[in-house]
């Protein structure tokens, strides 16, 4: 029993060493251990570079959209020249602002359809591709409005004009922006279970089949993260997308 | 079988549990020290000033590894009871029996390791713990309750095995699906925990707080799915732990009663494995699509982010799980006379896999130089691009499915000559026919009348996308006329020419035409995939069901033309067990990595932030260090705890006798 059992352990450590291995080459072909830079944007510093690094690192922006040849997502519209209307964001952005301004009846400028691409990424969403985009300036992704400026400076810089000046960002996206910063400081919650323990009562306010970042429709002016039930009592839970 | 000390301290289980007990005091040490100077509640406590994470991870791996061995074995064993109960066969109850034993050596384990957690967690994470406590805690005792509960069931089940034979045999199969219940329940409520950190719901989202109710937190958007996922994987883990059990005591067994019994119990092992790991990559496509529907986020960082890579190793274990199978199935066929006539087919089976295995695992993005970009002309292969796609993966894992399901009716058949005409078969299984025929049509049935009958703007696509939906909905309706026509085929006594014809026509629907029409959606009507996945698999597993309904019935009571000889299987296709064993062992602890790392420095998505020094996110290499060790430590302890169980049968396995 003693020899054949050690060829079994001999075997097993084998396998887990090629294992091993495997996570070893994979990080060292895909760069994924190497250090990345972090850039901290302040006023002084907005720029399309620095919109470049939070584009390619903390805003997650290329889980889901390439630039021409960089990157591989094709979850959202590649923001190089391959993308819808076969141009550049940059340039892309001017003939949305004019289907915006149509739409709205307002007036609409290039970098008010990135900004709004941003922070309100339901508010138009481009044929053939899902409403899913979450706002960036919400947990779990928080930028920072200078983070979302530079962001739309580098998108600017994609075959459009880069202006800072030109970006102006809506009332009430600044006070959403610091609240979302904070970490709060988190007391233990207790005293909502009052009556009913296990929450087997039905309470309209929260539905739990929905999703921390879906878009759920407003209820009593306010929403719940969670989502919230619809008045018809069912919820809208479609947001799903495919791995 | 004598009852033997389950928790008593002269037990050498009791021994195990008591060691356990001790290396969790000392794991807890050094933050009870840490603690005794503290003035206020810390956030974070290092471990003997090391990485806190690190052990959380571990000892949460391990009790996750042997608890899905305790809820996946129980749910086989109850079923090989029943079958030894009906048929009257005593192999099949001496088999559950000994799969119980090996369960009742690793229960105590199992608890001492959810001990072991728990404490750390208080002790390493204090913030965390009573975030979760103060949302949770109900549930707590409830989950204290059913462990109790399903403590009893198990000593009842295992210690009244021999006691409850005869007539009360039909009460003993009544504590084994109780045992099952219990532990189902128990699942559930852990997972809720698990999942409500992934998926919070009931949460206000200005304030961040939780302003749900318990219920609410339970039945969070990921808590089923996650259930499903697991519930088959612990059968798949079970399966194979159990293969690989069995595939030991062959290669150690000393005379050929023992080695045919091993033989047996490890093809057991290796088909209730097999069985589990065929939906199974259905029920992750399902979690990773509510991972989705849950955060976008998450669900892209899963796929195309940080994890992506984790996917291409879980590609491989996945590769290696079906055909390693595989492969012992058709090293199985050397032992049964008569399945010589099947192995031409072997080889082109063999293509298929490996073909499908290499699209299954080809990365969409693979990383390049400059230069092998411009050596490439581009970012991408021109055709191994298409590859890396969702629905090339899709008719991919369909047809390696398709293959095994293939290589196992082969397995089945190896022996059994001349049918009986269908007719001889009697009314009864003409009704049975006849109802298998019913669910399958109306499974097709519903699916195709929902694709039909679909609303685009619920995808957020325009109205004239619904033209893609079309074709889908007719080859399942195709399919049902082959339901009818190969039914009709099989009461004529062509039954195996309706299963030929069956198998053509699924492959060539699910795996050829959807598979090459997914690229067409992916850029027409995008969001629509997840309904065409849904409508391969649907022909896939109604495939399964109708061939295997086609199947009994057609060999029952045919020629048989050769016997099984168990126990001649060459040591190879025992290390083929092992390898199988090892796989999944290691695909449960990279899943869980991925899993639990999906939600990066958050303690609870989006809602409760990991502020530790250990908030980061490994890289591959470091996983794959962490993974491996866990998966070195789980296999050394399932050793030594299966070593201790088996101490006291030693001459009880001289005894054992052959499967006939």
């Amino acid at each position: 029993m003693r020899r054949p059992f050690l060829g079994v352990v001999v075997f097993t450590v084998a396998l887990v060493l090629v294992f091993v291995w495997i996570g070893e080459v994979i990080t060292r072909v895909s760069g994924e251990g190497e250090r990345r830079s972090s850039v901290v944007i302040t006023g002084g510093n907005i720029t399309p570079e620095a919109g470049e690094a939070v584009f390619w690192g903390k805003g997650k922006c290329s889980t889901c959209h390439a630039v021409g040849s960089r990157g591989a997502s094709i979850r959202g519209p590649n923001q190089g020249e391959s993308g819808p209307l076969g141009m550049p964001i940059g340039a892309r952005a001017e003939e949305r602002a004019r289907e915006r301004a149509r739409a709205t009846g307002k007036p609409f400028t290039a970098s008010d359809y990135l900004v709004e691409s941003l922070v309100d990424p339901g508010a138009f969403v481009v044929q053939g591709y899902k409403n899913e985009m979450p706002n960036p300036m919400r947990p779990p992704i928080r930028l920072t409005l200078e983070e979302v400026k530079a962001v739309v400076l580098y998108l600017q810089s994609l075959g459009g004009n880069v202006d800072l000046a030109a970006i102006g960002l809506p009332a009430g996206v600044e006070a959403q922006a610091k609240a979302a910063a904070v970490v709060e400081e988190w007391t233990p919650y207790l005293p909502a279970v009052q009556g009913d323990r296990l929450g087997l009562r039905a309470d309209p306010r929260h539905y739990s089949g929905g999703s921390v970042l879906h878009r759920y429709p407003q209820e009593g002016g306010r929403q719940y993260r969670g989502g919230s039930r619809q008045p018809g009592g069912g919820s809208q839970d479609s947001q799903s997308t495919d791995p | 079988m004598k009852p033997r000390g389950w928790l008593t301290i002269g037990g050498r289980k009791g021994w195990a549990t008591a060691g356990l007990m001790v290396l969790g005091l000392l794991l807890l040490a050094p933050a009870v020290m840490a603690a005794g100077g503290e003035a206020a509640p810390a956030d974070y406590r290092g471990f003997f000033g090391g990485d806190s994470r690190l052990i959380i991870w571990i000892v949460a791996q391990v009790h996750l590894m042997f608890g899905a061995f305790v809820l996946g074995v129980p749910i086989f064993a109850s079923i090989v009871e029943v079958i030894g109960w009906r048929t009257g066969d005593p192999r099949y109850d001496r088999l559950a029996h000994e799969f119980t034993a090996l369960l009742s050596a690793a229960f105590s384990t199992t608890a001492a390791f959810g001990g072991l957690l728990v404490f750390a967690l208080i002790g390493l994470y204090p913030r965390f713990m009573a975030f979760l406590t103060s949302i949770f805690h109900s549930t707590y005792y409830v989950y204290s309750l059913l462990f109790f509960a399903e403590g009893f069931t198990l000593y009842l089940y295992y210690y009244g095995w021999d006691r409850m034979r005869g007539r009360w045999k039909g009460l003993h199969v009544l504590l084994g699906i109780l045992l099952n219940m219990w532990g189902t329940i128990l699942m559930l409520l852990a997972n809720a925990w698990a999942s409500y950190m992934m998926a919070p719901s009931g949460i206000d989202k200005e304030t961040l707080r939780f302003v749900g109710t318990t219920w609410q937190a339970v039945a969070n958007p990921l808590w089923i799915p996650l259930a499903i996922h697991r519930f088959i994987a612990n059968i798949a883990f079970g399966g194979f732990i159990v293969g690989a059990y069995a595939a030991i005591k062959f290669l150690g067994a000393r005379s050929e009663a023992a080695r045919a019994h091993y033989d047996w119990m490890g093809y057991v092992g290796n088909f209730v494995g097999l069985a589990a790991l065929i939906p199974l990559p259905f029920a992750g496509y399902y979690l990773g699509r509510e991972v989705y529907s849950a955060s976008p986020v998450m669900g892209n960082n899963m796929m195309g982010g940080a994890f992506s890579w984790g996917f291409i190793i879980q590609a491989v274990l996945i590769g290696i799980l079906f055909i390693g199978g595989n492969y012992y199935l058709w090293a199985g066929m050397g032992r049964i006379g008569g399945a010589e006539r099947y192995q031409p087919y072997i080889k082109y089976i063999n293509v298929i896999l490996l073909i499908c295995f290499a699209i299954w695992l080809t990365p969409r993005n693979i990383p390049l130089t400059g230069e092998e970009q411009m050596a490439l002309g581009g970012q991408f292969h021109p055709l191994l691009k298409y590859f890396g796609l969702m629905s090339a993966k899709n008719a991919a894992v369909n047809f390696i499915i398709l293959s095994t399901f293939f290589s196992f009716l082969l397995y089945r058949r190896g022996n059994k000559g001349r049918t009986r005409s269908f007719d001889e078969h009697g009314l009864g299984a003409k009704i049975a026919l006849a109802l298998a025929a019913a669910i399958s049509i109306l499974v097709l049935w519903w699916y195709a009348r929902n694709l039909l009958t679909l609303d685009p703007k619920s995808l957020d696509l325009s109205a004239d996308r619904a033209r893609y939906f079309s074709l889908p909905a007719y080859l399942l309706l195709g399919q049902i006329g082959m339901v009818l026509l190969t039914g009709v085929l099989t009461l004529r006594d062509r039954g195996k020419l309706a299963q030929a014809l069956f198998f053509a026509s699924t492959t060539v629907a699910s795996v050829f035409v959807l598979g090459v029409y997914g690229f067409v959606i992916m850029e027409k009507a995008n969001p629509f995939l997840r309904n065409l996945a849904v409508a391969q698999w649907l022909m896939v597993m109604v495939c399964l069901l109708w061939n295997t309904a086609i199947d009994v019935l057609l060999f029952r009571g045919a020629e048989t033309v050769g016997g099984i000889r168990w126990g001649q299987m060459p040591a190879r296709s025992q290390y083929a067990l092992i390898l199988l064993c090892v796989s999944i062992v290691m695909l449960m602890g990279l899943m869980g990595f991925i899993r639990s790392g999906l939600r990066e420095d958050w303690h609870v998505y989006a809602v409760l932030q990991d502020t530790s020094e250990w908030a980061w996110t490994p890289t591959n290499a470091y996983m794959a260090r962490v993974v491996g060790g866990i998966v070195l430590l789980f296999l050394g302890l399932v050793a030594f705890v299966f070593w201790l169980a088996g101490l006291g049968e030693k001459e009880e396995q001289e005894e054992v006798r052959a499967p006939t």
